[in-house]
């Protein structure tokens, strides 16, 4: 089955508003290889909220480490704000899995956000006072400026994931990838990491969020994003979010039922279809 | 007070000779050096390649040491043909890193008695290569000692902030575009020139101790990476001057003696950390 690929440059409603990041036809991953993705294209715009939702194995991570350059992308155009983002990635804020981090570091909430301003400081310099200062603010709109002096792993799940938001956002960016940011977090925390992408929001700040969580799905985000391999469907969540589109992406592993307006959406515990999770 | 006099004669009679003050001054510049460089050691878990580097700097010295060659250049020239080697046998990941070490780690080390053994003076020579000969510090060697201090203490102060991204998050320093590869292989040559420097107080065999134990001291005591090299520097400087005088008056090597020192100290702080923690 092909998928029709959106327009990027025609879907733009117009000159004045241009997206805050554009991925064109990106193909990466090593090829043949299990979370290889291969034409992907959408758009968020300035203040957009997208979920990003695929099984396991459907490439969400990979989307992210090529957007921000981690793997290298061998087709397709990345940009942001109309800037082609080979040259500048690091605009691009990038808040990784829980798991990819040592949380017994030695290193206090303050000097993880500071790593985000590593450019901003330059080669031979160690940050000075300004930098501080900004950095104390960050935190401060992340609601985490009460736990500065703390090292990084005595914060729970959730205050962890707002630090490396600010830390993000340390970049100056306001373009945030966020891998599986719930994973390990509860509910409460969940919530404040939502609170916490709200007032972003209000500033401006476009979202993309990989999650499993299908319930937040249609509340939650703007447009959803479902992604196996390919991209299955983009838009706003009521277009996008029917039993055909779900069935697309994960598999024989979901089941949909409709029941008048409501849909029931029952799906096993990893979301794994059948074929590219082993 | 005549207790406090007998302390000044005690601690003052090994220094009655330029020799014995020649290597007091290399065991303190040794312990604080290593200290400091120790900590990127610890945080990035690299004890065990400490280890096998300094080990694998034998062939170099022993060569050095029958042509009465540098021993400094003779033993950097084959720590940095070791870390090639492990780098060739890992490319494309054909060999996991840590084989790779022990394979080139016991052939260099292998090699290096093969040689040395066809000196005459077999086994007093490679007593003191093994184990440190504080006595054996010339004037030159402490020049020699101080340079690649001041090189090696430069390069952590001038690159702190990205060794630190580097270590606590590989992947940020890829997205800020920091050129990671050659910060890490600039990581691997501080590392080399503190074996180096330290082969002739403290010896090959027992070189990552002061590499990894006051590291892992301080780390037990503070909780930001640049105060831990703060108080490994020092406790490293302490333990070699402690350790230089137990060597005197117990006439044993200083390599044992500042390594014994190191270790008792370690335990005495782990002790007193899980008494507080009750």
């Amino acid at each position: 089955m092909t998928v029709k690929t959106p327009n990027i440059l025609q879907d733009s409603p117009d000159g004045a508003s241009c997206p805050a990041l554009t991925v064109h036809e990106l193909s990466a991953g090593y090829r043949g290889a299990r979370r290889a993705i291969q034409d992907v294209s959408f758009a968020v715009m300035p203040g957009e909220r997208i979920g990003l939702f695929g099984p396991n194995g459907a490439g969400k991570s990979t989307l992210f480490k090529a957007v921000v350059g981690l793997i290298p992308h061998d087709t397709g155009h990345i940009s942001m704000h109309g800037q082609d983002c080979r040259t500048s990635h690091d605009r691009v804020g990038y808040v990784p899995q829980a798991e990819e981090i040592d949380w017994s570091f030695p290193v206090t909430v303050r000097d993880v956000v500071m790593m985000g301003r590593a450019r901003h400081i330059g080669w031979f310099r160690w940050p000075r006072r300004r930098d501080w200062e900004t950095v104390d603010a960050l935190l401060d709109r992340v609601g985490m400026l009460a736990f500065r002096s703390r090292q990084i792993g005595q914060l729970s799940g959730g205050q962890r994931r707002r630090v490396f938001v600010a830390r993000a956002l340390a970049q100056e960016t306001d373009v945030l990838l966020l891998d599986e940011p719930f994973s390990g977090v509860d509910a409460a925390a969940e919530e404040e990491i939502f609170d916490t992408l709200d007032r972003l929001r209000d500033e401006g700040v476009s979202v993309v969020l990989a999650t499993h969580d299908l319930g937040t799905a249609t509340r939650r985000f703007d447009k959803l994003l479902l992604l196996n391999r390919a991209l299955v469907a983009f838009g706003p969540p009521q277009s996008v979010f029917t039993p055909e589109a779900l069935r697309k992406t994960y598999g024989g592993q979901i089941g949909v039922f409709q029941n008048g307006e409501r849909s029931i959406i029952v799906m096993d515990e990893h979301g794994c279809p059948g074929d590219p999770c082993e | 007070m005549g207790n406090g006099f007998d302390l000044i004669a005690l601690l003052g009679e090994p220094l009655q000779y330029s020799f014995m003050q020649r290597g007091m001054f290399a065991v303190l510049l040794i312990g604080a050096i290593s200290g400091v460089v120790g900590c990127y050691v610890v945080v990035r878990g690299m004890a065990f390649f400490g280890d096998a580097l300094a080990h694998s700097i034998l062939p170099g010295v022993a060569v050095a040491y029958i042509t009465g060659g540098d021993l400094f250049l003779g033993g950097l020239a084959a720590g940095i043909s070791a870390a090639v080697g492990i780098g060739w046998l890992t490319r494309e990941e054909r060999i996991k890193e840590d084989t790779a070490v022990g394979v080139v780690f016991a052939g260099m080390f292998a090699l290096g008695i093969a040689i040395i053994s066809t000196a005459g003076s077999y086994s007093v020579d490679l007593a003191h290569i093994l184990f440190g000969d504080v006595l054996g510090v010339g004037e030159s060697d402490l020049t020699m000692i101080a340079a690649l201090g001041v090189l090696a203490l430069g390069a952590t102060l001038l690159f702190y902030k990205e060794f630190l991204i580097l270590s606590f998050d590989a992947g940020l320093a890829q997205t800020l575009k920091l050129p990671g590869e050659a910060l890490r292989l600039l990581l691997l040559a501080l590392v080399a020139v503190t074996i180096v420097a330290s082969l002739q107080t403290v010896g090959l065999a027992l070189m990552v101790a002061m590499l990894v134990t006051p590291a892992a001291t301080a780390r037990l005591l503070v909780r930001r990476l640049h105060h831990m090299m703060i108080v490994a520097g020092l406790l490293g400087a302490l333990s070699g001057i402690a350790g230089f005088y137990f060597s005197y008056y117990l006439d044993i090597p200083s390599g044992p003696a500042i390594v014994l020192t190191v270790t008792v100290l370690f335990l005495a702080v782990f002790g007193l950390v899980q008494i507080r923690r009750r």
